[in-house]
């Protein structure tokens, strides 16, 4: 196999045309999760919104939980929020147990 | 599609969850397009002493039991490179000692928190032994007197 070097960047943020083609999802799903707060992007218009951090990897599992699980936007809410309180639990756990 | 390895440089200053873009590696776009860009998303794999938390970074500090009664200046390996710590007098077990701007780059850079870890020596010369048995004799100390009976 060959081996390329390419260049690399880090995405730091993503306009809504953009977050769509990146999680093959359709821009009224997007504007739907920001409505119920899963998403927070930065911008005052749609047109100027600015998806940046964890929000992209946030709309990435929003939309693998619709997709596979179909869950719909209130249930996908529900589910990330869970999921990221149950992360945080385990993060602080860990540094109890680690002593 | 044909299978190929590349070598991805990590950019400075990545946190978990963040994307890395790799230009034009992605697939081959209709109509003899160039390609598209290939995406990355970072995952941290679990470090044998630093945990953690955004751009904060967790780990625990042994002290000796001098080091912590008495107070001092420890040296404490970071992701940056080694830094001067001081133990307060009187430190316990547990306690976190904050480094600011020390954690993971970024803007603000994360924090280091140090949780110390009190550890006794092994008690292995007769030396050693004579030195607990005067401070079991000289202090007097009961770490157990709040749990009463």
């Amino acid at each position: 196999m060959k081996k390329a070097k390419s260049h690399s960047d880090i995405v730091e943020a993503l306009s809504l045309q953009d977050l769509c083609r990146f999680c093959h999802a359709e821009a009224a799903w997007v504007i739907e999760l920001v409505d119920y707060g899963v998403l927070d992007p930065k911008g005052s218009t749609i047109e100027n919104w600015q998806f940046v951090g964890t929000n992209i990897a946030r709309a990435k599992k929003a939309h693998r939980l619709n997709r596979d699980l179909g869950i719909n936007v209130q249930g996908v809410a529900l589910v990330l929020e869970l999921l990221e309180e149950r992360d945080a639990v385990r993060r602080r756990l860990s540094r109890y147990e680690a002593i | 599609m044909q299978e190929r390895a590349i070598s991805v440089r990590v950019p400075k200053g990545i946190s978990e969850g963040q994307h890395i873009r790799l230009a034009g590696q992605g697939g081959l776009a209709m109509g003899g397009n160039a390609a598209g860009d290939l995406f990355l998303e970072v995952v941290f794999a679990p470090h044998p002493v630093y945990r953690p938390d955004g751009q904060d970074l967790y780990l625990d500090l042994p002290v000796t039991p001098w080091e912590a009664a008495l107070g001092g200046h420890v040296v404490m390996p970071t992701p940056a490179g080694k830094v001067d710590l001081r133990i307060p007098k009187n430190a316990r077990t547990g306690q976190k000692l904050r480094l600011k701007g020390k954690g993971l780059p970024g803007s603000p850079a994360g924090n280091i928190y140090a949780t110390l870890v009190i550890v006794n020596p092994k008690v292995e010369t007769k030396q050693a032994r004579a030195f607990f048995e005067k401070m079991a004799k000289d202090l007097p100390f009961d770490p157990r007197a709040h749990l009463g009976g």
